[in-house]
């Protein structure tokens, strides 16, 4: 999922090489969270957070074979 | 032997057979479905009807059977990083990190591999079919998986289509929306939204009161309205803001 996460993430940046990606796993859930260059933030959020909110929905999907809930966090 | 057409109560196994036939594993051949196959009623004892697929064997690579030295190293690293797996799972398929598109290569193609990508990622097996019409790209995707990347209400397909837009739209430029369609998910959706707008329109005219329907996506409003266009003493309009946006059907004189 990780690696999906960071897949879609790259995608959309226009610095691919500055997304970090920690990873925090609990019992049933885990939290990402992204980190991207500042002048990329706005484009992973998109307008009203579309794009952010579309990547959730897509890892979600990822995460329904694993039975865990995923939470996705963007640092700033 | 490179092929073999086997029929089986189930997929799995029917392909277990012809793996067997083939003294293959599942990853060196391509299977193909010829028939779904039916359970058929009783448990099976009216109406079912076998699953037969032709599974054929791949390419053999260069270095025929014997594994190549790659491969042996691999091994060795799982033997002794066993910490490994536990660590991230997702070490165990070898998945691309980079993405290597060629700017070259025609949109179609660029559109085909990320989504190929994205669907190694989801884990799901489909096939993908990239058609470029006049206005739109239209893309196409089947198999057994199709339920996951549809989602509940068809969320996942459209988060997928619209990450897709915009992806691509960045790499490529260009102007082309990509519709991603999977089975006929699309047509039988649109059915039922026409069908409902329909049954409530009659229900408007009837009482002469006007009704809302549930918050829907741009696309399926116009699909209201397009379905309510010519209905005989009904207009509608779409009403509030953002994800609250509905469709109102009022009764006309």
């Amino acid at each position: 999922m990780k690696e999906l996460l960071m897949l879609l993430t790259k995608s959309i940046v226009d610095t691919p090489d500055e997304v970090q990606i920690s990873e925090i796993e609990g019992e049933k859930a885990i939290v990402y969270e992204i980190r991207v260059a500042d002048d990329d933030i706005g484009k992973v959020i998109g307008k009203h957070g579309r794009i952010i909110n579309a990547i959730r929905t897509i890892v979600r999907a990822a995460a329904v074979k694993e039975g865990k809930k995923v939470s996705i966090e963007l640092l700033g | 032997m490179n092929e073999v057409i086997q029929e089986g109560k189930t997929k799995e196994d029917a392909l277990a057979a012809a793996l067997d036939k083939l003294e293959a594993k599942e990853d060196e051949v391509e299977v193909e479905v010829i028939d779904e196959g039916r359970e058929g009623f009783l448990g099976g004892l009216l109406g079912s009807r076998n699953c037969k697929l032709r599974v054929t064997l791949k390419e053999p690579p260069e270095s025929d059977k014997e594994p190549s030295p790659a491969q042996i190293e691999d091994d060795k690293t799982e033997e002794t990083g066993n910490y490994r797996k536990e660590t991230s799972q997702d070490d165990e398929l070898p998945l691309p990190t980079s993405h290597h598109f060629n700017m070259d290569d025609p949109p179609e193609d660029q559109i085909e591999g990320f989504l190929r990508q994205l669907f190694l990622h989801l884990k799901v097996k489909c096939d993908i079919e990239v058609n470029e019409g006049e206005r739109d790209i239209y893309v196409d995707i089947s198999g057994k998986d199709s339920g996951v990347v549809i989602g509940k209400f068809g969320q996942t397909l459209d988060s997928i289509q619209y990450i897709t837009n915009v992806i691509m739209g960045k790499k490529l430029g260009n102007k082309k929306k990509i519709i991603i369609n999977v089975g006929d998910y699309r047509s039988r959706r649109e059915k039922s939204i026409k069908q409902l707008s329909r049954n409530v329109a009659r229900k408007v005219v009837k009482s002469k009161k006007s009704e809302s329907l549930a918050p829907m996506t741009p696309q399926d409003r116009r699909i209201v309205h397009l379905a309510l266009s010519n209905f005989k003493n009904i207009r509608t309009s779409s009403e509030g803001n953002g994800n609250n946006r509905k469709v109102v059907i009022y009764f006309k004189e």
